[in-house]
Parts: structure tokens; C-alpha cells; sequence
């Protein structure tokens, strides 16, 4: 009997942590769930199976694509506290797990851009923290090519893309 | 009583109680014959010690008289009993002998009467039956005079002989069966383990299945992927976004390196 409970507690132990692999990120995702101040977004792995479905046909490809590799994506967003927020979520990141890609500091506003399991220019997970005006925490989670959204921001109709096409222009 | 012989068996140490008092009694008494005489010190000491009566043979005479008046203990009615089966019954005596014969016979007797066995099994059934009164019953029924009226109670009554003689021949091993014993609570424990490994297994197999198959969306499913759709899209235009306007310095910078080597 007690090598059964042994066993049992173990087996309980096993499926507990596959299922709650809870990361620092994602803890911290969780705390402020509830949070008013916070604008929270999650979208399940079981969503994107739909997402990639109803993703009509006459989409960027690259879009697609990039959409049809997502598993996951987490966004927080708050107004308040910022700067305080910022530094959170910065000392929440486990240095060994997610390597900085690149930081930018623009008028006041931090972008840093941290990448988990990095292999050529895929990677499993991308993180953004932009810290400002607002505070802004991103996951996006699954097989990311960065050369891919690097051209996002062309196909996809948002705010600030005159500016950036401005400077392609500029470029050419 | 012939003391002589009762001699012999008191030093083969063989003689009752009984009969080692009424040695004693010889013993004790004035009327010893000759030959007896070497062992009178020897039987009168334990006689002085007893303090023992003189209690010879003549005394059956007495004994009689006491007998018939009623006063007699039952040790002396045997000792009556014992002389009358004798074959040293004097003349005198011999009137009283078939008496004396006949409560001989009759204590040996067993009153074994067909009615009583009526009165067995009634007591029997009734529980309250001693158990020599059911070897009794159980002795009736294994004989071969059963009257037909009991036939019917002879199976069982056979049935507990028969029972009563059954013996387990297999030798049972205690301690190999508790290590059977042992051995089936851990396979029990491993079946159960595996049960519920296999089971649950299954069950994470079948959710899994279910997601596959049941890809048909209801509407509101499909609406919250349209919002999950257009929420990626904007979450990742945001993305592009920093992300360009970082790699963007990068390129001003390059774009200012150029000049530098056209400079040059």
C-alpha cells in the first residue's frame, strides 16, 4: 500500500507539472489578470487551431504564415505606474533563459526584445517589454521567423506605418 | 482377602488404596498369622501413624448388620460387594451372595431401553442433550437394530460419525501462503497502478482526439477566433513596428556608413 501512494503521489506530481509549467513570464502574466488598471489578452493554443482556420485566403501569406505558426500570445498593457512596472517585469526574466535581441530607446520610450531558444531565425518564443508613456508586455509563442515580421508591419494596415514607409522611401 | 497375595502386591507397589488399608487394618489387628509377622512393625507403624483400627475379615459380619440396618458408607458396601464376588465366601454368607452378585451385575448395566431413544431425540432437538447422552443416540444409530421409526434421523446422525473420523491430509505450508499472500496484494497494487496509468492515458488521448475532430466551430467559436485573429494582427503589427524601428536606426546607421565609404 504505501509503494501504491508512493506511486500515485508521484504520478499526481508528473501530471501537475506538465500541465502548470508556469514560467516567471507567465506568473506574471497571472498576477495581473485580475488587475483593472491592466488590459489583458490571451489567446490559447487551442484558439490558434481556430484562428489558422478561419484566416481567410486572400491574406498577406506572410501574415499567414506567421499566424499559422503562433501556439500562444499574452499581452498586458497598463497606463499606470509604467516605469515601476518596466522594471518588474525586467528583473522577472530569467537572464539564462531568454537572451536579449535587441533594445531600443526612443523619446523616452524603452523596446526590448528577449528570444527564447534561438536557432538561425526562428525561435520558439519572442518577448516584448516596451516601457513609456505605457507599459506594454508581449508573448508571442511558437515558431517565429524574424525575417517575417520584420515585414509585418507593411502588409498589416496600423498606425505609424506612413512613418516607416516614409523612411523606406527615404532609404530608396 | 488374601493377605498374603495382597503382600506380594503391595511390594510390587501394586496394590489400590483400598487394599493397602485393609492391609493395614491386618496389621493393626491382635490375629496375625506367622508368616506375616516380620512385616506387623512395619504395617503397625503406619497404623500408629494412620492411627488405624484393627478391621480384619470377621468384621463382615458387622458389615452386614450395618448394611441392612443402613449404615453402611459406600466404600464398605464395596468392600461387601468385593467379598460377595469373591470366591471366599463363607457358609454363613453365601444367603446374602446372589444379593450382593446382583448389584454387581446391575451397576454394570445400561439402561438401554428402544423408548429412551424417543426421549433422546426429543432432548436432542431440543439442545438439551448431554454428550453422553448423543454418543448414546450416536451409538444407536450405527448399530444395525435402528427402528424405522428413526430411520429417518440415521443420515444424520451417520453423517457426524463419518465427520467426526475426517482428517485434512494436505499439510498447509502458513508461511508459504502469506508470501502468496504478499505476492497478490503487490500484483493487485500493480494492476491498480497500471488501470489507472492506462485509463488516464486514454483519456488525455481521447480529449486530444476530440480536438481534432471536432474542428466544426459553432458561431460563437468562430466569433471569438475572428477577435483572436484580429487581435494577433494588431499585436503583431505592433511587433513590426518596434521591431523596425529598431533594425531602422541600424539601418540609418549603415546608410550613414555608406556615405562615409562614397565619401571616401
Amino acid at each position: 500500500m504505501k509503494k501504491l501512494s508512493i506511486i500515485l503521489t508521484m504520478m499526481v506530481f508528473a501530471v501537475a507539472s506538465s500541465f502548470g509549467q508556469a514560467d516567471a513570464i507567465e506568473k506574471y502574466f497571472n498576477k495581473y489578470m485580475d488587475d483593472e488598471n491592466f488590459t489583458v489578452v490571451y489567446v490559447s493554443p487551442k484558439m490558434f487551431e481556430y484562428v489558422a482556420k478561419i484566416a481567410p485566403e486572400d491574406m498577406d501569406k506572410d501574415t499567414r504564415d506567421v499566424i499559422k505558426d503562433l501556439k500562444g500570445l499574452r499581452i498586458l498593457t497598463t497606463e499606470y505606474n509604467t516605469a515601476a512596472f518596466y522594471k518588474e517585469a525586467k528583473s522577472l526574466i530569467n537572464r539564462d533563459e531568454y537572451e536579449v535581441l535587441m533594445t531600443v530607446r526612443d523619446e523616452g520610450t524603452n523596446v526590448e526584445f528577449l528570444v527564447k531558444d534561438q536557432g538561425g531565425d526562428i525561435i520558439n518564443e519572442l518577448l516584448l517589454l516596451v516601457g513609456g508613456d505605457e507599459f506594454v508586455m508581449m508573448s508571442f509563442v511558437g515558431k517565429i521567423d524574424l525575417n517575417k515580421i520584420s515585414k509585418l508591419a507593411n502588409s498589416i494596415d496600423i498606425d505609424g506605418m506612413e512613418h516607416l514607409d516614409k523612411i523606406k522611401e527615404d532609404k530608396n | 482377602m488374601n493377605i498374603s497375595k495382597l503382600l506380594e502386591r503391595y511390594f510390587e507397589g501394586e496394590t489400590s488404596l483400598e487394599e493397602e488399608r485393609s492391609l493395614k487394618a491386618y496389621f493393626a489387628c491382635d490375629e496375625v498369622a506367622e508368616e506375616h509377622q516380620i512385616y506387623k512393625d512395619l504395617f503397625s507403624f503406619y497404623a500408629e501413624e494412620a492411627q488405624i483400627e484393627c478391621h480384619s475379615e470377621d468384621s463382615i459380619d458387622l458389615l452386614l448388620e450395618k448394611y441392612f440396618d443402613g449404615e453402611t458408607e459406600l466404600s464398605e458396601e464395596q468392600r461387601l460387594r468385593d467379598y460377595f464376588s469373591s470366591n471366599e465366601v463363607k457358609e454363613a454368607h453365601e444367603i446374602y451372595e446372589d444379593l450382593f452378585v446382583f448389584f454387581a451385575d446391575e451397576a454394570e448395566i445400561v439402561y438401554q431401553g428402544e423408548d429412551s431413544i424417543d426421549l433422546l431425540l426429543e432432548k436432542y432437538f431440543a439442545g438439551e442433550s448431554s454428550i453422553a447422552e448423543e454418543q448414546r443416540l450416536k451409538a444407536y444409530f450405527n448399530s444395525e437394530e435402528v427402528l424405522e421409526d428413526h430411520r429417518q434421523y440415521s443420515d444424520l446422525f451417520g453423517y457426524f460419525s463419518t465427520a467426526q473420523t475426517e482428517v485434512l491430509e494436505k499439510n498447509i505450508d502458513l508461511s508459504r501462503g502469506r508470501t502468496l499472500h504478499i505476492v497478490r496484494r503487490t500484483m493487485v497494487g500493480i494492476a491498480a497502478t497500471l488501470t489507472i496509468l492506462l485509463g488516464s492515458l486514454y483519456v488525455m488521448n481521447l480529449n486530444q482526439q476530440g480536438d481534432l475532430d471536432n474542428m466544426e466551430m459553432t458561431a460563437m467559436e468562430e466569433q471569438e477566433a475572428e477577435e483572436a485573429l484580429e487581435t494577433t494582427m494588431e499585436a503583431l503589427a505592433y511587433l513590426g513596428v518596434h521591431f523596425n524601428k529598431g533594425t531602422e536606426s541600424l539601418e540609418q546607421i549603415k546608410k550613414l556608413k555608406k556615405t562615409e565609404i562614397f565619401k571616401n
